[in-house]
């Protein structure tokens, strides 16, 4: 070969030689791009819901919502339901049914190649036997979102309107006052739009009615609580104007806004008669509104009766005397509760052996109403009060109330959870330092303690069944669970092996009961127990949950 | 996790940037040494010229190489494991010519490919290992004394390792599977001689693209806990991968 030929060879040979290094770095970096679900990063903390059947784990990074359903062998299987982009708010329904996901969607600017996507409300059922296990209602009319998301306790409305997640949300500009009603027992019906007539105020809680008897007929409110004011609106017709209830008087240079609001429907027979008690932020007003008949749109109007509790209300509810329907107020201040007549705003004091600060109403449980009367339990809800009673609130010897008995219960009660049944005749109540809790017998009036002593500072976090059979307990972040059977208040320890973020009682399909305990570590784990036996030699284990396949 | 995921990221491109600077240096050096036996015999300094004894061209039976190989892995359950769709492995063969006539000659041989792709997945780290053993063959036609095209058809088996740890500190935390897979690799591709054919060893750079494939597998993980605990581990379900794609390799090669 002559030195031309070899020198030819050689630059071909490099020439080659760089062409292939081309062809194999194009091939080693950046060929290919992978999809951007499994760069996000997990963020998971409280966001899971025991639902019917299922426990529902809110992935918002990935903007889907993914169930864990048990069998009988303590598998679990995974699925993924998408629920719209930027999840903004969550809320299960009442029966556990329905999880509804309001996301804001997503607005493509140019180049962008995510496609545009409204905001939206999904609904996920995964309940075994659903046709269509999601539903999505578009919120197209809505260009700027909604955050927040409030449910009727019916189950049969939700309304979004503007939350606390502010700038969050994604919007520019914010009508405080916009409302959207979506009937949720009409699939095919749209969602309807309402703004609330501005006096200035911001919406901070919703309050679902129950049926009310009112003139032209019964009618389900929306009460919608402002910073400064008070507004009725009729959920069969959103388009009826609402009306709005000022809290403060005129000249008042306050600005009173509400604390909490109490409902009656009062007499059946009657319709005109339906009540709504409010208490007020830091003020020893109660304000009390009487729905009577009216020849406005509405069909009705609010009169308004103010009364002074003489300190400010912590709870209120309205409650059946011998002398008939009262307003009851604990005024901790004074130790003492208010009765205020409804018809003449007179308020009757009655004195408490300590300074209670809730109540809730437990008459058939506890043995009353057969004269019509109502029981109440107080407690305290934070660390300041020891003890629990019960409020009898019956007329014996001119005394407007028959006795206040107090409860066995050695300290604080923070909290007061109920039973579904069939063990309605049971409460839990929660102690303020977080090592105890009681399970109170409302018709023995009897309490069980049970302790925690080791748990410390961090304070059990507690919930019962669903189904109404157990307590469920762990410690957050700790690798300490237990159940106690609200039968036979016999306590089992489960054994877990991660720290146990949320634990769920959930109704099999084959008619047993699963224990799931979620460990929030790495992608999100599960120890998976038969609820019959709690047998921690049949437990298993999962681990990457949030990594399975699992798209429907 | 992270860190330790770029580790493994780095790690394999500084194999490859290794490789490949390696491959230019050869080629270089050989260019010039090329260059300069050429200036040599260009230039006869005396009369009469030297008898020059020319050694006769080298016969190659046998060529072994190591390179990289690259395969695009599509499969959407690959994402797990990787950020860019690709897979490289340490790539080696050795082959052996059973016959040839004039340009065309006919090899077999082995080739193994050894290699892991790895990436953040959500919380988690994933890995997943491809170690491939084939059965070579191979059909080669000189085009030019230092120039090749080949034709390669490779059966073999691919075992495969994926692997997640989802919670570092937890024996619970760490998953995985091996499986076993038949495939079959279709290739072809160029080799350029980087020294004369005079020369007792041949040195050869290889560039080659193809397309592997390989049979489906479910992934299914479970955790490693000792056999008494097995049956209280759930299993992680990665769904189907489906480890098959084009795939380039640039080699080095000796021959002989």
């Amino acid at each position: 070969m002559s030195s031309k030929h070899r020198m030819r060879a050689g630059r071909a040979a490099g020439w080659g030689a760089l062409g292939a290094a081309a062809v194999a770095l194009a091939a080693g970096a950046g060929c290919g791009d992978r999809d951007p679900f499994w760069s996000q990063p997990v963020n998971f903390h409280t966001t899971a819901f025991g639902l019917d059947g299922a426990v529902a784990l809110v992935d918002y990074p990935a903007d889907r919502v993914v169930t864990l359903v048990p069998d009988a062998e303590q598998r679990l299987s995974v699925r993924a339901f998408p629920a719209g982009t930027q999840i903004l708010n969550v809320a299960a329904s009442p029966d556990g049914r329905q999880l509804l996901v309001l996301a804001a969607g997503h607005r493509a600017k140019l180049g962008d190649p995510e496609p545009d996507q409204p905001p939206s409300l999904t609904i996920v059922q995964p309940s075994a036997g659903v046709a269509a296990p999601v539903r999505r209602i578009d919120l197209r009319f809505l260009t700027d979102p909604l955050s927040g998301l409030a449910l009727d306790p019916g189950g049969r409305w939700a309304v979004l309107y503007a939350g606390s997640a502010g700038a969050d949300s994604g919007a520019f500009v914010e009508n405080p006052n916009e409302l959207v009603i979506v009937d949720l027992a009409d699939p095919s019906g749209a969602p309807v739009a309402h703004t609330l007539q501005s006096f200035g105020g911001r919406v901070v809680r919703l309050t679902f009615t129950p049926e009310l008897a009112l003139p032209g007929g019964p009618r389900h409110l929306l009460v919608v609580e402002t910073d400064q004011d008070l507004s009725l609106l009729q959920l069969e017709h959103p388009e009826t104007p609402e009306i709005t209830v000022p809290l403060t008087a005129a000249g008042d240079t306050r600005r009173l806004a509400p604390a909490g609001i109490t409902v009656d429907d009062g007499d059946p027979a009657r319709d005109d008669d339906a009540r709504i008690g409010i208490r007020l932020e830091g003020d020893p007003g109660l304000v009390m509104l009487q729905l009577e008949a009216s020849a406005t749109v509405n069909g009705f109007r609010p009169t308004v009766n103010i009364s002074d509790a003489g300190g400010v209300p912590s709870d209120i509810a309205f409650v059946r005397t011998d002398g008939g329907l009262r307003l009851a107020a604990l005024v901790p201040s004074q130790s003492q509760a208010v009765l205020v007549e409804p018809e003449t705003g007179a308020v009757a004091a009655v004195a408490l052996p300590a300074a209670y600060r809730r109540l809730s109403l437990v008459t058939a449980a506890a043995g009353g109403g057969a004269a019509g009367t109502d029981v109440a339990l107080l407690w305290s809800g934070d660390r300041t009060t020891a003890g629990a009673a019960f409020w009898e609130l019956g007329r014996t010897s001119g005394a407007p109330y028959r006795s206040v008995e107090p409860l066995a219960v050695a300290g604080a009660i923070g909290a007061v959870l109920d039973v579904p049944p069939p063990r309605q005749s049971l409460k839990v109540l929660a102690a303020a330092s977080g090592d105890a809790f009681y399970l109170l017998d409302l018709a023995t009036r009897t309490t069980s303690p049970l302790l925690a002593p080791s748990v410390g500072s961090a304070g059990l976090s507690l919930s019962v069944s669903p189904l109404g059979d157990q307590v469920l307990s762990f410690v957050p972040s700790q690798a300490t669970a237990a159940t106690v059977d609200l039968g036979s208040a016999h306590p089992r320890s489960l054994l877990v092996d991660r720290p146990v973020s949320g634990l769920f009682e959930v109704a099999r399909a084959d008619g047993g009961r699963s224990l799931i305990a979620l460990h929030d570590q790495g992608d999100v784990g599960a120890t998976v127990f038969d609820a019959e036996t709690a047998d921690s030699s049949k437990r298993r284990l999962y681990a990457g949950l949030l990594l399975e396949e699992g798209t429907p | 996790m992270t860190s330790k995921v770029s580790k493994v990221s780095r790690v394999s491109k500084r194999a490859i940037k290794t490789a490949l600077s390696l491959a230019l240096v050869l080629a270089w050096g050989a260019l010039g040494a090329a260059a300069a036996q050429a200036q040599e015999v260009a230039a006869p300094a005396y009369w009469p010229a030297p008898q020059v004894q020319a050694r006769p061209d080298r016969t190659d039976h046998w060529q072994m190489s190591v390179g990289v190989r690259t395969t695009l892995l599509r499969d959407a359950s690959f994402d797990r494991f990787s950020t860019d769709d690709a897979m490289a492995q340490l790539s080696s063969s050795v082959s052996h010519v059973l016959g040839s006539s004039g340009r065309l000659s006919l090899a077999a041989g082995l080739g193994v490919d050894l290699g892991s792709s790895g990436a953040s997945a959500r919380a988690a780290t994933a890995s997943l290992r491809l170690d491939r053993a084939s059965l070579l063959v191979e059909a080669r036609y000189r085009v030019h004394a230092r120039a090749q095209a080949f034709l390669r058809l490779a059966p073999g088996v691919i075992h495969g390792s994926a692997t997640v740890v989802d919670v570092n500190d937890s024996a619970i935390g760490s998953l995985d599977q091996t499986f076993v897979l038949p495939s079959v690799d279709g290739s072809a591709g160029v080799a350029f001689a980087l020294v004369p054919a005079s020369t007792v060893l041949g040195v050869w750079l290889i560039g080659e693209g193809g397309y592997g494939w390989a049979r489906d597998q479910h992934l299914v993980l479970s955790q490693h806990l000792d056999a008494r605990d097995q049956n209280k581990a759930g299993t992680l379900d990665f769904g189907t991968l489906s480890p098959r794609g084009a795939f380039f390799r640039l080699a080095l090669a000796v021959s002989f």
